[in-house]
Protein backbone atom coordinates (compact mmCIF):
# COMPACT_ATOMS: atom_id res chain seq x y z
CA UNK A 1 0.00 0.00 0.00
CA UNK A 2 2.40 3.13 -1.10
CA UNK A 3 0.32 5.71 -1.64
CA UNK A 4 3.80 7.87 -1.84
CA UNK A 5 4.19 7.56 -5.27
CA UNK A 6 1.68 10.03 -6.86
CA UNK A 7 -0.92 7.29 -7.71
CA UNK A 8 -4.72 7.89 -7.49
CA UNK A 9 -6.21 5.89 -4.69
CA UNK A 10 -9.32 4.69 -6.91
CA UNK A 11 -9.09 4.74 -10.51
CA UNK A 12 -11.66 3.43 -13.48
CA UNK A 13 -10.85 2.28 -17.02
CA UNK A 14 -13.79 1.56 -19.05
CA UNK A 15 -16.09 1.51 -16.12
CA UNK A 16 -19.74 0.09 -17.33
CA UNK A 17 -22.52 -1.33 -15.34
CA UNK A 18 -25.34 -3.08 -17.00
CA UNK A 19 -29.00 -3.92 -15.91
CA UNK A 20 -30.45 -6.93 -17.66
CA UNK A 21 -27.99 -6.11 -20.59
CA UNK A 22 -29.35 -2.70 -20.31
CA UNK A 23 -26.09 -0.15 -20.29
CA UNK A 24 -26.82 2.26 -17.57
CA UNK A 25 -22.88 4.18 -17.52
CA UNK A 26 -21.60 5.29 -20.62
CA UNK A 27 -17.56 3.93 -20.29
CA UNK A 28 -16.34 6.15 -17.28
CA UNK A 29 -12.43 6.52 -16.69
CA UNK A 30 -12.06 8.86 -13.70
CA UNK A 31 -8.93 9.33 -11.13
CA UNK A 32 -9.66 9.95 -7.71
CA UNK A 33 -6.92 10.63 -5.50
CA UNK A 34 -6.16 9.73 -1.69
CA UNK A 35 -7.68 11.67 0.88
CA UNK A 36 -10.15 14.36 0.17
CA UNK A 37 -13.96 14.58 -0.62
CA UNK A 38 -14.94 13.94 -4.26
CA UNK A 39 -19.00 14.64 -4.52
CA UNK A 40 -20.88 13.23 -7.31
CA UNK A 41 -23.82 15.11 -8.48
CA UNK A 42 -26.33 15.35 -10.96
CA UNK A 43 -30.04 14.52 -11.87
CA UNK A 44 -31.69 11.79 -10.17
CA UNK A 45 -31.61 8.40 -12.16
CA UNK A 46 -28.02 9.77 -14.07
CA UNK A 47 -26.02 6.96 -13.16
CA UNK A 48 -24.24 7.89 -9.61
CA UNK A 49 -25.33 5.17 -7.11
CA UNK A 50 -24.22 2.81 -9.89
CA UNK A 51 -21.19 4.04 -10.41
CA UNK A 52 -20.38 4.23 -6.38
CA UNK A 53 -21.53 0.94 -6.02
CA UNK A 54 -19.21 -0.02 -8.88
CA UNK A 55 -16.45 1.11 -6.32
CA UNK A 56 -16.90 -1.78 -3.63
CA UNK A 57 -18.72 -4.43 -5.54
CA UNK A 58 -21.52 -4.19 -4.24
CA UNK A 59 -23.34 -4.99 -7.75
CA UNK A 60 -22.28 -8.24 -6.96
CA UNK A 61 -24.81 -9.11 -5.19
CA UNK A 62 -27.60 -8.32 -7.54
CA UNK A 63 -28.04 -11.00 -9.75
CA UNK A 64 -29.02 -8.83 -12.97
CA UNK A 65 -25.84 -6.65 -12.52
CA UNK A 66 -22.82 -6.99 -14.52
CA UNK A 67 -19.95 -4.23 -14.81
CA UNK A 68 -17.31 -4.46 -17.01
CA UNK A 69 -14.26 -2.22 -16.98
CA UNK A 70 -11.39 -1.86 -14.52
CA UNK A 71 -11.68 -0.35 -11.02
CA UNK A 72 -7.62 0.19 -9.74
CA UNK A 73 -8.08 0.56 -6.35
CA UNK A 74 -3.80 1.47 -5.21
CA UNK A 75 -3.54 0.31 -8.79
CA UNK A 76 -5.03 -2.94 -8.49
CA UNK A 77 -8.14 -4.02 -10.34
CA UNK A 78 -10.72 -5.02 -7.73
CA UNK A 79 -12.67 -6.67 -10.42
CA UNK A 80 -9.50 -8.89 -11.18
CA UNK A 81 -10.75 -12.70 -10.93
CA UNK A 82 -8.42 -13.39 -8.17
CA UNK A 83 -9.74 -10.89 -5.72
CA UNK A 84 -12.24 -11.90 -2.99
CA UNK A 85 -15.38 -9.49 -3.28
CA UNK A 86 -15.35 -9.48 0.61
CA UNK A 87 -11.54 -8.53 1.08
CA UNK A 88 -12.87 -5.43 -1.61
CA UNK A 89 -16.07 -4.61 0.82
CA UNK A 90 -13.29 -4.39 3.78
CA UNK A 91 -11.32 -2.08 2.17
CA UNK A 92 -14.14 0.39 0.78
CA UNK A 93 -16.62 1.11 3.22
CA UNK A 94 -19.99 2.06 2.04
CA UNK A 95 -22.76 4.30 3.81
CA UNK A 96 -26.06 4.15 2.66
CA UNK A 97 -29.13 6.92 1.78
CA UNK A 98 -31.25 5.48 4.51
CA UNK A 99 -29.88 4.54 8.11
CA UNK A 100 -29.89 0.68 7.94
CA UNK A 101 -28.86 -0.79 11.53
CA UNK A 102 -28.79 -4.21 12.09
CA UNK A 103 -30.81 -5.81 14.21
CA UNK A 104 -28.89 -5.55 17.76
CA UNK A 105 -27.32 -2.67 20.25
CA UNK A 106 -25.66 0.33 18.93
CA UNK A 107 -22.47 -2.38 20.37
CA UNK A 108 -22.73 -4.82 18.02
CA UNK A 109 -23.65 -2.74 15.26
CA UNK A 110 -20.24 -1.23 15.34
CA UNK A 111 -18.26 -4.95 16.56
CA UNK A 112 -20.03 -6.59 13.58
CA UNK A 113 -17.55 -6.27 10.66
CA UNK A 114 -14.89 -6.27 13.14
CA UNK A 115 -16.33 -10.03 14.30
CA UNK A 116 -16.81 -10.93 10.63
CA UNK A 117 -13.71 -10.12 9.81
CA UNK A 118 -12.20 -11.99 12.63
CA UNK A 119 -8.82 -10.45 13.01
CA UNK A 120 -9.93 -8.88 16.33
CA UNK A 121 -9.48 -10.52 19.27
CA UNK A 122 -12.90 -10.62 21.63
CA UNK A 123 -11.13 -8.40 24.36
CA UNK A 124 -9.63 -5.89 21.52
CA UNK A 125 -13.32 -5.20 20.45
CA UNK A 126 -14.81 -2.71 23.01
CA UNK A 127 -12.03 -0.45 22.72
CA UNK A 128 -12.27 -0.76 18.81
CA UNK A 129 -15.89 0.27 19.09
CA UNK A 130 -15.02 2.92 21.32
CA UNK A 131 -12.81 4.33 19.01
CA UNK A 132 -15.16 4.21 15.88
CA UNK A 133 -18.05 5.97 17.94
CA UNK A 134 -15.16 8.42 19.07
CA UNK A 135 -13.98 9.25 15.52
CA UNK A 136 -17.86 9.51 14.27
CA UNK A 137 -18.45 12.09 16.73
CA UNK A 138 -21.47 10.04 18.42
CA UNK A 139 -19.54 8.67 21.64
CA UNK A 140 -20.65 11.06 24.19
CA UNK A 141 -24.32 10.33 23.22
CA UNK A 142 -24.41 6.77 23.07
CA UNK A 143 -21.30 5.95 25.74
CA UNK A 144 -24.27 5.06 28.16
CA UNK A 145 -26.13 2.80 26.57
CA UNK A 146 -24.27 1.06 24.31
CA UNK A 147 -26.15 -2.50 25.26
CA UNK A 148 -29.51 -0.20 23.64
CA UNK A 149 -31.08 -1.37 20.35
CA UNK A 150 -29.52 0.66 17.75
CA UNK A 151 -33.36 1.58 16.63
CA UNK A 152 -33.95 3.15 19.30
CA UNK A 153 -31.62 6.04 18.25
CA UNK A 154 -32.74 8.96 16.10
CA UNK A 155 -32.47 9.33 12.00
CA UNK A 156 -29.23 11.60 12.46
CA UNK A 157 -27.33 9.38 15.45
CA UNK A 158 -28.45 5.80 13.18
CA UNK A 159 -26.49 7.55 10.24
CA UNK A 160 -23.59 8.46 12.54
CA UNK A 161 -23.93 5.08 14.13
CA UNK A 162 -23.48 3.90 10.39
CA UNK A 163 -19.98 5.68 9.62
CA UNK A 164 -19.24 4.48 12.89
CA UNK A 165 -19.66 0.71 11.90
CA UNK A 166 -18.21 1.66 8.52
CA UNK A 167 -14.72 2.91 9.88
CA UNK A 168 -14.32 0.65 13.15
CA UNK A 169 -12.72 -1.62 10.32
CA UNK A 170 -10.58 1.17 9.06
CA UNK A 171 -11.21 0.74 5.55
CA UNK A 172 -8.98 2.94 3.09
CA UNK A 173 -12.04 4.37 1.29
CA UNK A 174 -15.70 5.66 2.36
CA UNK A 175 -18.47 5.27 -0.11
CA UNK A 176 -21.46 7.78 1.01
CA UNK A 177 -24.86 7.70 -1.39
CA UNK A 178 -26.29 10.90 -0.54
CA UNK A 179 -26.26 10.16 3.57
CA UNK A 180 -28.13 12.98 4.43
CA UNK A 181 -31.05 12.93 2.45
CA UNK A 182 -32.84 11.03 5.12
CA UNK A 183 -32.01 13.42 7.99
CA UNK A 184 -33.28 16.90 9.65
CA UNK A 185 -31.21 20.26 8.75
CA UNK A 186 -29.30 19.96 12.16
CA UNK A 187 -27.90 16.18 11.94
CA UNK A 188 -27.07 17.17 8.74
CA UNK A 189 -24.78 19.82 9.75
CA UNK A 190 -23.11 16.87 11.99
CA UNK A 191 -22.78 14.57 9.30
CA UNK A 192 -20.83 17.09 7.17
CA UNK A 193 -18.96 18.15 9.82
CA UNK A 194 -17.70 14.22 10.44
CA UNK A 195 -16.93 14.38 6.62
CA UNK A 196 -14.82 16.74 6.71
CA UNK A 197 -12.76 15.29 9.66
CA UNK A 198 -12.45 12.15 7.96
CA UNK A 199 -11.13 13.07 4.74
CA UNK A 200 -8.20 13.28 6.65
CA UNK A 201 -7.85 9.57 7.11
CA UNK A 202 -9.97 8.03 4.22
CA UNK A 203 -10.78 8.95 0.70
CA UNK A 204 -14.21 9.73 0.81
CA UNK A 205 -16.48 9.59 -2.62
CA UNK A 206 -19.90 11.24 -1.73
CA UNK A 207 -23.17 11.67 -3.88
CA UNK A 208 -25.18 14.20 -3.11
CA UNK A 209 -28.17 16.40 -4.40
CA UNK A 210 -27.34 18.86 -2.79
CA UNK A 211 -24.89 21.67 -4.21
CA UNK A 212 -24.53 23.29 -1.41
CA UNK A 213 -23.60 20.54 0.37
CA UNK A 214 -21.08 19.67 -2.87
CA UNK A 215 -19.71 23.27 -2.50
CA UNK A 216 -19.34 22.60 1.90
CA UNK A 217 -17.58 19.76 1.77
CA UNK A 218 -16.17 18.56 -1.30
CA UNK A 219 -12.31 19.26 -2.45
CA UNK A 220 -13.18 17.59 -6.08
CA UNK A 221 -16.62 17.28 -7.67
CA UNK A 222 -17.59 14.97 -10.42
CA UNK A 223 -21.05 15.77 -12.48
CA UNK A 224 -22.99 12.84 -14.14
CA UNK A 225 -25.39 13.47 -16.42
CA UNK A 226 -27.27 10.33 -18.12
CA UNK A 227 -24.71 7.70 -17.22
CA UNK A 228 -21.96 9.98 -18.58
CA UNK A 229 -19.43 11.71 -16.57
CA UNK A 230 -19.42 15.09 -17.95
CA UNK A 231 -17.17 16.70 -16.03
CA UNK A 232 -14.39 16.49 -13.30
CA UNK A 233 -12.24 18.41 -11.31
CA UNK A 234 -12.13 20.55 -8.42
CA UNK A 235 -15.16 21.39 -6.88
CA UNK A 236 -14.94 25.74 -7.21
CA UNK A 237 -14.30 25.23 -10.66
CA UNK A 238 -17.23 22.24 -11.37
CA UNK A 239 -19.62 24.18 -9.19
CA UNK A 240 -19.16 27.69 -10.22
CA UNK A 241 -17.27 27.88 -13.20
CA UNK A 242 -18.05 24.96 -15.21
CA UNK A 243 -16.75 24.24 -19.15
CA UNK A 244 -19.59 21.90 -19.90
CA UNK A 245 -22.88 23.70 -20.96
CA UNK A 246 -24.62 20.57 -19.65
CA UNK A 247 -23.10 21.46 -16.56
CA UNK A 248 -23.84 24.94 -16.68
CA UNK A 249 -27.61 24.81 -16.45
CA UNK A 250 -27.67 22.20 -13.89
CA UNK A 251 -25.68 24.37 -11.27
CA UNK A 252 -28.08 27.02 -12.48
CA UNK A 253 -30.83 24.82 -11.66
CA UNK A 254 -31.73 24.80 -15.30
CA UNK A 255 -32.07 20.49 -15.57
CA UNK A 256 -32.23 17.75 -12.25
CA UNK B 1 -82.07 -3.70 -4.20
CA UNK B 2 -78.56 -3.28 -3.69
CA UNK B 3 -79.13 -2.90 0.45
CA UNK B 4 -81.39 -5.99 -0.13
CA UNK B 5 -78.66 -8.25 -1.39
CA UNK B 6 -76.21 -6.63 1.35
CA UNK B 7 -78.60 -8.36 4.49
CA UNK B 8 -78.94 -11.23 2.50
CA UNK B 9 -75.40 -11.61 2.61
CA UNK B 10 -74.78 -10.60 6.09
CA UNK B 11 -77.48 -13.23 7.16
CA UNK B 12 -75.69 -15.29 5.33
CA UNK B 13 -72.18 -14.70 6.08
CA UNK B 14 -74.05 -14.52 10.43
CA UNK B 15 -75.47 -17.93 10.05
CA UNK B 16 -72.43 -19.81 8.58
CA UNK B 17 -70.20 -18.04 11.45
CA UNK B 18 -73.63 -19.41 13.72
CA UNK B 19 -73.03 -22.78 12.43
CA UNK B 20 -69.50 -23.01 12.87
CA UNK B 21 -69.17 -21.95 16.25
CA UNK B 22 -72.15 -24.10 17.37
CA UNK B 23 -69.94 -27.16 15.83
CA UNK B 24 -66.80 -25.92 17.47
CA UNK B 25 -68.91 -25.87 20.77
CA UNK B 26 -70.26 -29.26 20.34
CA UNK B 27 -67.13 -31.37 19.43
CA UNK B 28 -65.21 -29.52 22.38
CA UNK B 29 -67.71 -29.28 24.62
CA UNK B 30 -68.91 -32.88 24.05
CA UNK B 31 -65.27 -33.84 24.21
CA UNK B 32 -64.65 -31.45 27.70
CA UNK B 33 -67.65 -32.70 29.06
CA UNK B 34 -67.60 -36.28 28.83
CA UNK B 35 -64.07 -36.38 29.36
CA UNK B 36 -63.23 -34.29 32.50
CA UNK B 37 -65.24 -37.07 34.42
CA UNK B 38 -63.31 -40.03 32.64
CA UNK B 39 -60.22 -38.29 33.45
CA UNK B 40 -61.14 -37.77 36.72
CA UNK B 41 -61.87 -41.23 37.57
CA UNK B 42 -58.21 -42.33 36.56
CA UNK B 43 -58.83 -45.26 35.37
CA UNK B 44 -57.00 -46.00 32.00
CA UNK B 45 -54.12 -47.72 31.98
CA UNK B 46 -51.43 -45.78 29.66
CA UNK B 47 -52.90 -42.23 29.66
CA UNK B 48 -49.85 -41.46 30.74
CA UNK B 49 -47.09 -42.67 28.64
CA UNK B 50 -49.70 -42.00 25.18
CA UNK B 51 -49.64 -38.62 26.55
CA UNK B 52 -45.81 -38.25 26.80
CA UNK B 53 -45.21 -40.46 23.58
CA UNK B 54 -47.87 -37.68 21.81
CA UNK B 55 -44.99 -34.89 23.28
CA UNK B 56 -41.88 -36.79 22.53
CA UNK B 57 -43.23 -37.46 18.87
CA UNK B 58 -43.56 -33.87 18.23
CA UNK B 59 -40.66 -32.75 19.32
CA UNK B 60 -38.56 -35.42 17.75
CA UNK B 61 -40.60 -33.92 14.57
CA UNK B 62 -40.15 -30.76 15.05
CA UNK B 63 -35.99 -31.11 15.99
CA UNK B 64 -35.58 -33.11 12.76
CA UNK B 65 -37.72 -31.35 10.09
CA UNK B 66 -37.23 -27.30 10.91
CA UNK B 67 -33.62 -27.65 10.65
CA UNK B 68 -33.78 -29.85 7.27
CA UNK B 69 -37.18 -26.69 6.21
CA UNK B 70 -35.48 -24.11 7.06
CA UNK B 71 -32.13 -24.78 5.36
CA UNK B 72 -33.84 -25.57 2.37
CA UNK B 73 -36.36 -22.28 2.98
CA UNK B 74 -32.53 -20.67 2.46
CA UNK B 75 -31.67 -22.05 -0.53
CA UNK B 76 -34.95 -21.18 -2.27
CA UNK B 77 -35.08 -17.71 -1.28
CA UNK B 78 -31.01 -16.58 -0.77
CA UNK B 79 -29.45 -19.00 -3.25
CA UNK B 80 -31.30 -20.46 -5.72
CA UNK B 81 -31.23 -18.62 -9.37
CA UNK B 82 -34.63 -17.72 -9.83
CA UNK B 83 -35.25 -19.26 -13.00
CA UNK B 84 -33.63 -22.36 -13.20
CA UNK B 85 -35.18 -25.50 -13.85
CA UNK B 86 -33.50 -26.92 -10.65
CA UNK B 87 -35.67 -24.16 -8.43
CA UNK B 88 -38.36 -24.69 -10.25
CA UNK B 89 -38.43 -28.58 -9.91
CA UNK B 90 -37.94 -28.27 -6.18
CA UNK B 91 -40.72 -25.57 -5.64
CA UNK B 92 -42.76 -28.11 -7.62
CA UNK B 93 -41.83 -30.86 -5.49
CA UNK B 94 -42.75 -29.21 -2.25
CA UNK B 95 -46.24 -27.77 -3.65
CA UNK B 96 -46.85 -31.75 -4.69
CA UNK B 97 -45.73 -32.91 -0.85
CA UNK B 98 -47.93 -30.58 0.58
CA UNK B 99 -50.67 -32.34 -1.46
CA UNK B 100 -50.15 -35.75 -0.50
CA UNK B 101 -52.42 -37.75 1.59
CA UNK B 102 -51.38 -38.33 5.55
CA UNK B 103 -51.71 -42.24 5.16
CA UNK B 104 -48.64 -42.25 1.71
CA UNK B 105 -46.86 -40.71 4.03
CA UNK B 106 -47.13 -43.44 6.32
CA UNK B 107 -46.23 -45.89 4.41
CA UNK B 108 -43.11 -43.73 3.36
CA UNK B 109 -42.16 -44.09 6.29
CA UNK B 110 -42.23 -47.42 6.70
CA UNK B 111 -40.31 -47.96 3.49
CA UNK B 112 -38.04 -45.60 3.75
CA UNK B 113 -37.17 -45.05 7.56
CA UNK B 114 -37.60 -48.37 8.66
CA UNK B 115 -36.83 -50.31 6.15
CA UNK B 116 -34.47 -48.22 4.08
CA UNK B 117 -32.25 -46.28 6.68
CA UNK B 118 -33.07 -48.17 9.88
CA UNK B 119 -31.82 -51.63 8.63
CA UNK B 120 -29.36 -49.79 6.63
CA UNK B 121 -27.82 -48.76 9.90
CA UNK B 122 -28.31 -51.94 11.72
CA UNK B 123 -26.52 -53.67 8.84
CA UNK B 124 -23.23 -51.31 9.20
CA UNK B 125 -23.64 -50.71 12.72
CA UNK B 126 -24.80 -53.70 14.71
CA UNK B 127 -24.08 -56.58 11.69
CA UNK B 128 -25.63 -59.84 13.09
CA UNK B 129 -27.62 -58.45 16.13
CA UNK B 130 -31.07 -58.49 14.18
CA UNK B 131 -33.13 -54.78 14.67
CA UNK B 132 -32.16 -52.13 16.78
CA UNK B 133 -32.91 -49.63 14.53
CA UNK B 134 -34.67 -51.26 11.38
CA UNK B 135 -38.36 -51.89 13.11
CA UNK B 136 -40.87 -49.07 13.91
CA UNK B 137 -40.19 -46.98 16.82
CA UNK B 138 -40.88 -43.12 18.04
CA UNK B 139 -37.73 -42.01 15.92
CA UNK B 140 -39.29 -42.65 12.67
CA UNK B 141 -42.19 -41.93 13.24
CA UNK B 142 -41.00 -38.44 14.24
CA UNK B 143 -38.91 -38.48 10.99
CA UNK B 144 -41.98 -39.31 9.07
CA UNK B 145 -43.90 -36.61 10.31
CA UNK B 146 -41.25 -34.53 10.17
CA UNK B 147 -41.16 -35.05 6.59
CA UNK B 148 -45.25 -34.76 6.69
CA UNK B 149 -44.70 -30.92 8.47
CA UNK B 150 -41.17 -29.96 5.66
CA UNK B 151 -43.75 -28.12 3.16
CA UNK B 152 -45.50 -25.61 6.00
CA UNK B 153 -42.25 -24.43 7.24
CA UNK B 154 -40.27 -24.20 3.83
CA UNK B 155 -42.89 -22.44 2.40
CA UNK B 156 -43.46 -20.26 5.92
CA UNK B 157 -39.93 -19.03 6.20
CA UNK B 158 -39.30 -18.68 2.66
CA UNK B 159 -41.58 -15.76 2.24
CA UNK B 160 -40.45 -14.65 5.76
CA UNK B 161 -37.01 -14.69 4.16
CA UNK B 162 -38.07 -12.66 1.19
CA UNK B 163 -39.12 -10.07 3.19
CA UNK B 164 -36.27 -8.92 4.95
CA UNK B 165 -35.59 -5.74 2.98
CA UNK B 166 -32.73 -5.36 0.97
CA UNK B 167 -31.00 -2.62 2.65
CA UNK B 168 -30.22 -5.32 5.72
CA UNK B 169 -28.27 -7.72 3.58
CA UNK B 170 -26.48 -4.63 1.74
CA UNK B 171 -25.41 -3.38 5.71
CA UNK B 172 -24.10 -6.62 6.37
CA UNK B 173 -22.54 -7.16 3.17
CA UNK B 174 -20.70 -3.75 2.70
CA UNK B 175 -19.29 -4.62 6.30
CA UNK B 176 -17.52 -7.55 5.12
CA UNK B 177 -19.53 -10.03 5.83
CA UNK B 178 -19.55 -12.92 3.46
CA UNK B 179 -23.06 -14.08 2.00
CA UNK B 180 -23.04 -16.93 4.24
CA UNK B 181 -22.55 -14.98 7.08
CA UNK B 182 -25.15 -12.69 6.23
CA UNK B 183 -28.03 -14.85 5.28
CA UNK B 184 -27.31 -16.50 8.98
CA UNK B 185 -26.03 -14.12 11.08
CA UNK B 186 -28.35 -11.19 9.85
CA UNK B 187 -31.21 -12.27 7.51
CA UNK B 188 -32.40 -15.62 8.86
CA UNK B 189 -32.45 -13.76 12.70
CA UNK B 190 -34.72 -10.94 11.13
CA UNK B 191 -36.99 -13.76 9.98
CA UNK B 192 -36.95 -15.90 13.10
CA UNK B 193 -40.53 -14.70 13.97
CA UNK B 194 -41.97 -16.23 10.12
CA UNK B 195 -39.87 -19.21 11.05
CA UNK B 196 -42.00 -19.76 14.61
CA UNK B 197 -45.20 -19.12 12.53
CA UNK B 198 -43.97 -21.85 10.18
CA UNK B 199 -43.32 -24.22 13.44
CA UNK B 200 -46.09 -23.02 14.91
CA UNK B 201 -48.39 -24.51 11.68
CA UNK B 202 -46.51 -27.47 11.31
CA UNK B 203 -46.79 -28.58 15.46
CA UNK B 204 -50.66 -28.00 14.91
CA UNK B 205 -50.36 -30.27 12.02
CA UNK B 206 -48.40 -32.92 13.06
CA UNK B 207 -48.92 -32.89 17.03
CA UNK B 208 -52.98 -34.67 15.88
CA UNK B 209 -51.70 -36.80 12.96
CA UNK B 210 -52.13 -40.79 13.18
CA UNK B 211 -51.79 -41.77 9.68
CA UNK B 212 -48.26 -41.47 9.59
CA UNK B 213 -47.70 -42.84 12.51
CA UNK B 214 -49.37 -46.34 11.74
CA UNK B 215 -46.85 -48.66 10.61
CA UNK B 216 -43.66 -46.79 11.53
CA UNK B 217 -43.82 -46.81 15.64
CA UNK B 218 -47.25 -46.52 17.03
CA UNK B 219 -47.60 -49.11 19.59
CA UNK B 220 -51.49 -50.42 20.99
CA UNK B 221 -50.12 -51.02 24.55
CA UNK B 222 -46.75 -50.16 26.20
CA UNK B 223 -47.74 -48.64 29.65
CA UNK B 224 -44.53 -47.54 30.53
CA UNK B 225 -43.11 -43.78 29.69
CA UNK B 226 -40.97 -43.70 26.53
CA UNK B 227 -37.19 -44.40 27.09
CA UNK B 228 -35.64 -45.16 24.08
CA UNK B 229 -35.86 -43.31 20.68
CA UNK B 230 -35.71 -46.66 19.02
CA UNK B 231 -38.59 -48.62 21.19
CA UNK B 232 -42.28 -48.18 20.07
CA UNK B 233 -44.76 -45.49 21.85
CA UNK B 234 -47.85 -45.11 22.16
CA UNK B 235 -49.77 -41.92 20.97
CA UNK B 236 -52.96 -40.05 22.49
CA UNK B 237 -54.68 -40.38 19.01
CA UNK B 238 -53.65 -44.04 17.85
CA UNK B 239 -54.92 -44.89 21.21
CA UNK B 240 -58.33 -43.18 20.75
CA UNK B 241 -58.36 -44.74 17.25
CA UNK B 242 -57.60 -48.13 18.67
CA UNK B 243 -60.10 -48.05 21.29
CA UNK B 244 -62.56 -47.06 19.81
CA UNK B 245 -62.48 -49.65 17.11
CA UNK B 246 -60.19 -52.42 17.98
CA UNK B 247 -61.93 -52.70 21.68
CA UNK B 248 -63.93 -55.71 22.25
CA UNK B 249 -66.92 -54.00 24.40
CA UNK B 250 -66.82 -50.23 22.90
CA UNK B 251 -69.48 -49.47 25.79
CA UNK B 252 -66.68 -50.46 28.30
CA UNK B 253 -63.92 -48.78 27.19
CA UNK B 254 -65.92 -45.44 26.19
CA UNK B 255 -65.08 -43.56 29.31
CA UNK B 256 -61.31 -44.60 28.54
CA UNK B 257 -61.83 -42.69 24.94
CA UNK B 258 -63.51 -39.74 26.00
CA UNK B 259 -60.34 -39.69 28.63
CA UNK B 260 -58.15 -39.82 25.68
CA UNK B 261 -60.12 -37.48 23.45
CA UNK B 262 -59.79 -34.50 25.69
CA UNK B 263 -55.84 -35.19 26.76
CA UNK B 264 -55.32 -35.21 22.93
CA UNK B 265 -56.72 -31.89 22.76
CA UNK B 266 -55.17 -30.49 25.69
CA UNK B 267 -51.73 -31.65 24.40
CA UNK B 268 -52.07 -30.38 20.88
CA UNK B 269 -53.65 -26.99 22.68
CA UNK B 270 -49.92 -26.99 24.98
CA UNK B 271 -47.76 -27.64 22.18
CA UNK B 272 -49.38 -25.00 20.10
CA UNK B 273 -49.72 -22.53 23.03
CA UNK B 274 -45.66 -22.93 23.75
CA UNK B 275 -44.82 -22.40 19.80
CA UNK B 276 -47.37 -19.40 19.70
CA UNK B 277 -46.18 -17.92 22.50
CA UNK B 278 -42.67 -18.20 21.81
CA UNK B 279 -43.25 -16.41 18.36
CA UNK B 280 -45.14 -13.67 20.64
CA UNK B 281 -41.69 -12.86 22.32
CA UNK B 282 -39.70 -13.27 19.26
CA UNK B 283 -41.78 -10.62 17.59
CA UNK B 284 -41.50 -8.06 20.86
CA UNK B 285 -37.84 -7.98 20.90
N1 LIG C 1 -31.13 -2.75 -9.48
C1 LIG C 1 -31.42 -2.13 -10.64
N2 LIG C 1 -32.06 -2.80 -11.62
C2 LIG C 1 -32.35 -2.20 -12.78
N3 LIG C 1 -32.06 -0.94 -13.09
C3 LIG C 1 -31.43 -0.21 -12.15
C4 LIG C 1 -31.09 -0.76 -10.88
N4 LIG C 1 -30.46 0.20 -10.16
C5 LIG C 1 -30.44 1.29 -10.94
N5 LIG C 1 -31.00 1.06 -12.14
C6 LIG C 1 -31.15 2.03 -13.25
O1 LIG C 1 -29.91 2.65 -13.44
C7 LIG C 1 -30.07 4.02 -13.70
C8 LIG C 1 -29.23 4.84 -12.76
O2 LIG C 1 -29.75 4.72 -11.46
P1 LIG C 1 -29.00 5.26 -10.18
O3 LIG C 1 -27.59 4.88 -10.27
O4 LIG C 1 -29.75 4.79 -8.99
O5 LIG C 1 -29.16 6.83 -10.33
P2 LIG C 1 -28.87 7.98 -9.28
O6 LIG C 1 -28.23 7.38 -8.08
O7 LIG C 1 -28.00 8.94 -9.99
O8 LIG C 1 -30.20 8.60 -8.96
C9 LIG C 1 -31.55 4.32 -13.61
O9 LIG C 1 -32.08 4.40 -14.91
C10 LIG C 1 -32.11 3.14 -12.88
O10 LIG C 1 -33.40 2.85 -13.34
MG1 LIG D 1 -29.01 7.26 -6.07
Amino acid sequence: MTTTRHQAKIETRSLTVSFDEKRVLTPIDVSIAAHGVTALIGPSGCGKSTFLRALNRMHDTVERAEVSGEVLLDGEDIYHRDVDPVAVRRRVGMVFQRPNPLPGSIFDNVAFGLRVAGHTAPQAIPERVERALRRAALWSEVKDRLRAPASALSGGQQQRLCIARAIAIEPDVLLMDEPCSALDPIATEHVEALITELKARYTVVLVTHSLAQARRVSDHTAFFYLGALVEFGPSERVLLAPDDERTRSYVRGAIG
Amino acid sequence: MKSARNVAFGALAGSALLLLLLALALVLGSVVVAGIPALARGSTDGLAAATVGTALVTAIMTLLGVPFAVITAVYLAEYAPECSTTTRWVRAAVRALAGVPSIVFGLFGLGFFVLFVGRGMDRILYPGLGAVFGRPCVLWSGATLAVLTLPVVIVTTEEALRRVPRELREAALALGATKLETTFVVVLPAARVGVLTGVVLAIGRGAGEVAPILFTGAANFVPDLPTDVRAMFMHLGFHLYALSTQAADVSRSRPAAQATALLLLLVTLALNGTAIALRHRASRE
